[in-house]
């Protein structure tokens, strides 16, 4: 704590500046935190991205050996040693701070830690030995969001002069062999977004597929245009990556095309719904019907879910069906699974909750670190004002006593501030993973309803069945006491056609049903066991950072006690 | 030296005698125990004073009374009146705030600070000897009240009173008196130099004070976040289950424990830090009505030094008309001038006094302050380390959960 006082003092104010800047009001939710502090200096779309979570991130690129998985140390923008430094001191960039030359390497050896298997996540969905898995767990897919602009739709025609709308440069690197290439540039509006994650949700039935942001469009009274347009660039990244870190969707098609063709999204758009309706009654009055005139449906078409098409006759069937289910109607054949299936939805609302919980204290608790560390900076400038001024204007030998002391005092406050500082940081990217899981078990919702609905399909035209069959064995029996065996013919005929049918469908919705309920379970194994890893890296990165700081806040203070310590005596 | 922080609450006297009693003179004096008398709007706090001596003037050993806060206010004011250019030593400030009034923190501040006060009274070489000392340690409390209630007239000049005839003076460009535009303030360029400082010294320590008190409520927020978030981590484990299950709730564990302490710690700082900062302030404050003082003594000074020689112009101006109401002048110029001389007299003793009060006043900060910073660092590296073992001690299990 030497070199010259207006030096050190400059260095000190130029660091408390720094980080007065970075007290802007929504530092209130640390989800922008987190934004601010990966955007904070230059925002390159990659880098940022390739920072925001050390567990996900690849493998290193081939060569530099070791691996260092430590959240710890790597993922801040300020560190330049990513592999070689252990230490967690180099993180404070400035090379006017001779104060920074006195923080030590951190004596706590196990600051470097690996997790087990190299990738800690591993996210395998299919569990068999065979190198397809490992290829699938070694697959990246990396997202940025950046660059929102302004354009004008030239083909609206409701609103004279055009619409405008936003478009965000989406930009993908991977080595999915798929994708073709490395890194890939799109631009894409939110609509397009919407239409992505619809079509993911209907062909990937009983995935948990992450919910993709509100479509809520905020006044823009309520919110600076600009900061929505941050707030959303911000979601949508979060979104597009923890799609990619998906091990079955990021291999989908539609993720793939969303990410690479550029121009128009060659997704179907989402229908809007009042043509939906009118699609989904004709067709549905079809099957009613019997209309032989020619339309054909298929099979598959009768098993979507009934909700995504609007079928509103089909609706009420189901309704009706699900009603006459619980009042002890036909029972469906599956129930003997449920009881785990039950169990397993039970935990997962319940760990839903707790995380909800968990994540919103963590943000309390974050919030409390950072407000510590600035009133600590500003408690430590205020004593270093006054030492100056007290050594402008000091008399007595005492005085410049008292000066010494108090540069002590007000040296380790800053130093403690800063520790603090980082310390904040680095427990919010720990503590994100709560935020990650919240986001995800969210998902869990539409792969439990999709189950439910296949389920309901399937007891929709179980149900209908059997009323056909009734129907045959009514025709039979009826004696031909109705004039002409004609009609009675024709009709049996059709009734059986659409036996015919309805089996198909039932057997098609039966796979579909089964197929998503094997979805549902792999992904609950998946989540729980991806989850477990997660956590306990949380943990001990979080008791890591925690023990690395505080002990080096317990140093800075412990000297200055000893500095001190000859007041001690003087009592009494 | 008279420690801030070794006042516990029930009683305990600083000043213990070191040596066999009746040998070196010692008065100590110890205030405790508070106690709230007296109902709704008229309620306050009474608190037990014990003085103990071998002084000849007091009237025994040992001597207990009750006495409440406005009790010290008189004793202040008095001291004040009686010993300008001593810095008498400040006050804890009245509750501002209604319902903060008989809070308990409050209370123990309070207590502490009067203790403080009243010790240093009694240390003073001078303010020792004070008879109105004398009255507050001993008298009864009818007594007491008698004496509060007679001083609401003439001795009620309080320091802040005189800060704004301070202010007067300082902004007066012409004297009344005099009728002439001549600034009434010293010339003495050292004497300037140390009225700057002060001033200056009480913003900056009134800065300084603030944000330590902020520390205070960081740290307390920061302990009521921690362990809401171990609750919250508790429950979330009970989710997990298994090892995982109890690496959360231990962590949660931690966390509460962890609360305590840091709870702990802004009450120690608040007791051993903010409180002395604020002791700090309230000195200089108190300097600045010493301040004042002098610039009024100097003033009267000045103003009977102009009398005077008014007065001997009359005088030589009747000699010289042989009127009769020479022998009157005469009369009154020997008066004025004996005036004059006690003005400068007591001018020259307030001057002599404050240099030797500064000496005081800069060495005993010096120890005060840094005790302070002592009891500062000590509790903050005691907490880190607190919080640092409590973390380190969770690894061990953490480590073993790596394999599963």
């Amino acid at each position: 704590m030497n070199g010259s006082q207006n030096h050190t003092e400059e260095s000190d104010e130029e660091i408390l500046n720094d980080h007065s800047s970075l007290t802007s009001n929504f530092f209130s939710n640390y989800k922008s935190a987190i934004t601010l502090l990966f955007s904070d200096d230059n925002h390159h779309p990659l880098t940022t991205s390739a920072v925001t979570d050390p567990l996900l991130s690849p493998p290193s690129p081939p060569s530099p050996p070791p691996q260092l998985k430590n959240p710890v140390s790597n993922t801040d923008s300020h560190i330049h040693h990513l592999n070689s430094n252990r230490e967690e001191s180099r993180f404070i960039e400035n090379p006017n701070s001779d104060i920074d030359s006195h923080i030590d390497p951190l004596t706590y050896s196990d600051l470097d830690f690996t997790s087990p298997n190299s990738n800690g996540e591993g996210s395998q969905l299919f569990e068999n030995p065979n190198d397809e898995s490992n290829m699938t767990e070694s697959m990246y897919l990396k997202i940025a969001v950046s660059n929102p602009q302004k354009e004008v739709d030239s083909s609206s025609s409701i609103v004279p002069g055009g619409n405008t709308y936003v478009t965000y440069l989406i930009t993908a690197k991977t080595n999915i062999p798929d994708f073709g290439g490395p890194q890939f540039a799109v631009r894409r509006r939110f609509r397009d977004v919407v239409t992505l994650s619809d079509r993911l949700a209907e062909a990937h039935r009983g995935f948990f597929i992450p919910p993709r942001p509100d479509k809520s469009v905020v006044e823009s009274q309520v919110m600076q245009k600009q900061e929505f347009v941050e707030q959303r660039r911000n979601a949508l990244e979060k979104y597009l990556q923890r799609l990619s870190d998906h091990p079955v969707i990021k291999l989908s098609d539609e993720l793939r095309v969303f990410l690479q063709i550029q121009g128009r999204l060659p997704l179907l758009p989402t229908v809007p719904v009042t043509s939906r309706m009118i699609d989904g009654a004709a067709k549905l009055s079809k099957q009613l019907l019997w209309d032989d005139s020619g339309a054909r449906f298929l099979p598959q078409d009768v098993v979507q879910p009934a909700k995504s098409r609007w079928d509103f006759i089909r609706i009420v069937k189901e309704m009706n069906q699900a009603v006459s289910n619980d009042w002890g109607g036909s029972r469906p054949p599956v129930y003997e699974e449920d009881g785990q299936f039950l169990e397993n939805k039970e935990r997962l609302l319940n760990l839903e909750k707790q995380l909800i919980n968990a994540a919103k204290q963590a943000e309390l608790f974050v919030k409390a670190q950072k407000d510590i560390s600035e009133t600590m900076g500003a408690f430590g400038l205020s004593f270093i004002k006054l030492t100056k001024f007290e050594n402008q204007q000091a008399v007595f030998d005492t005085q410049r006593q008292r000066t010494a002391d108090m540069k002590n005092l007000a040296t380790a406050a800053i130093k403690t501030s800063r520790l603090y500082r980082e310390l904040y940081s680095r427990t919010v990217k720990h503590l994100d993973t709560l935020h990650d899981y919240m986001g995800l078990i969210l998902g869990v919702h539409s792969a439990f309803s999709d189950r439910t609905s296949a389920l309901l399909t399937v007891q929709t035209l179980t149900s209908e069945l059997d009323s056909l069959y009734a129907r045959v064995e009514k025709l039979e029996t009826s004696s031909s006491n109705f004039g002409s065996d004609k009609p009675k013919t024709l009709k049996l005929g059709e009734t059986r056609e659409a036996i015919r049918v309805t089996e198909d469908a039932k057997s098609c919705a039966t796979k579909q049903y089964e197929r998503i309920k094997e979805n549902n379970r792999a992904e609950i194994e998946r989540l729980d066991r991806e989850r477990k890893a997660d956590f306990k890296n949380m943990l001990k990165g979080f008791v890591i950072s925690q023990v690395a700081f505080t002990e080096k806040i317990g140093n800075e203070w412990a000297s200055v006690a000893t500095e001190t310590s000859a007041y001690a005596k003087h009592d009494g | 030296m008279i420690t801030t922080q070794r006042s516990p609450t029930s009683g305990g006297g600083l000043q213990s005698p070191r040596s066999p009693p009746s040998q070196i003179p010692f008065l100590s004096v110890s205030v405790t125990d508070p106690a709230k008398m007296g109902n709704g709007v008229q309620a306050y706090i009474s608190y037990k004073v014990i003085t103990k001596t071998n002084f000849p003037e007091y009237q025994g050993p040992e001597k207990i009374v009750i006495r409440r806060y406005t009790d010290f206010v008189w004793l202040r004011d008095r001291l004040f009146e009686k010993y300008k250019g001593i810095f008498i030593p400040p006050l804890p400030e009245k509750s501002t705030v209604e319902k903060f009034r008989f809070s308990a923190e409050f209370i123990e501040m309070r207590r502490q600070a009067l203790h403080t006060f009243v010790n240093r009274i009694a240390l003073h070489h001078e303010l020792q000897q004070s008879e109105d000392l004398r009255t507050f340690l001993q008298a009864d409390e009818q007594t007491m009240e008698r004496a509060r209630s007679q001083d609401t007239g003439i001795f009620k000049k309080k320091p802040s009173d005189l800060m704004q005839i301070f202010r007067d003076v300082q902004s007066k460009v012409s004297d009344v008196v005099l009728g002439k535009e001549k600034p009434v303030e010293e010339t003495n360029p050292e004497y300037e130099k140390l009225k700057r400082y002060i001033f200056e010294l009480e913003d900056h320590l009134a800065e300084a004070q603030k944000h330590a008190y902020r520390l205070v409520k960081r740290h307390r927020e920061l302990g009521q976040s921690l362990a809401d978030f171990g609750k919250a981590i508790k429950l979330l484990g009970a989710c997990e289950g298994d090892a995982l299950g109890t690496a959360f709730s231990e962590l949660g564990a931690k966390s509460e424990m962890l609360s305590v302490k840091l709870q702990r710690e802004a009450q120690h700082i608040l007791m051993n830090f903010e409180e002395p900062l604020k002791d700090y302030v309230r000195a200089v404050q108190s300097i600045k009505g010493t301040i004042a003082e002098r610039a009024n003594a100097f003033r009267q000074q000045c103003e009977l030094a102009e009398a005077i020689k008014l007065k001997e112009i009359d005088l030589n101006k009747l000699r010289l008309i042989r009127s009769e109401k020479m022998l009157d002048a005469e009369h009154e110029l020997g008066e004025l001038k004996a005036d004059g001389e006690e003005a400068t007299r007591r001018f020259e003793t307030i001057v002599r006094l404050m240099n030797e009060e500064i000496v005081r006043f800069q060495d005993q900060k010096t120890q005060d302050m840094g005790l302070a910073f002592h009891e500062f660092a000590k509790g903050q590296a005691r907490l880190a380390n607190g919080i640092a073992d409590a973390w380190r001690s969770l690894l061990p299990k953490l480590d073993s959960l790596s394999v599963s």
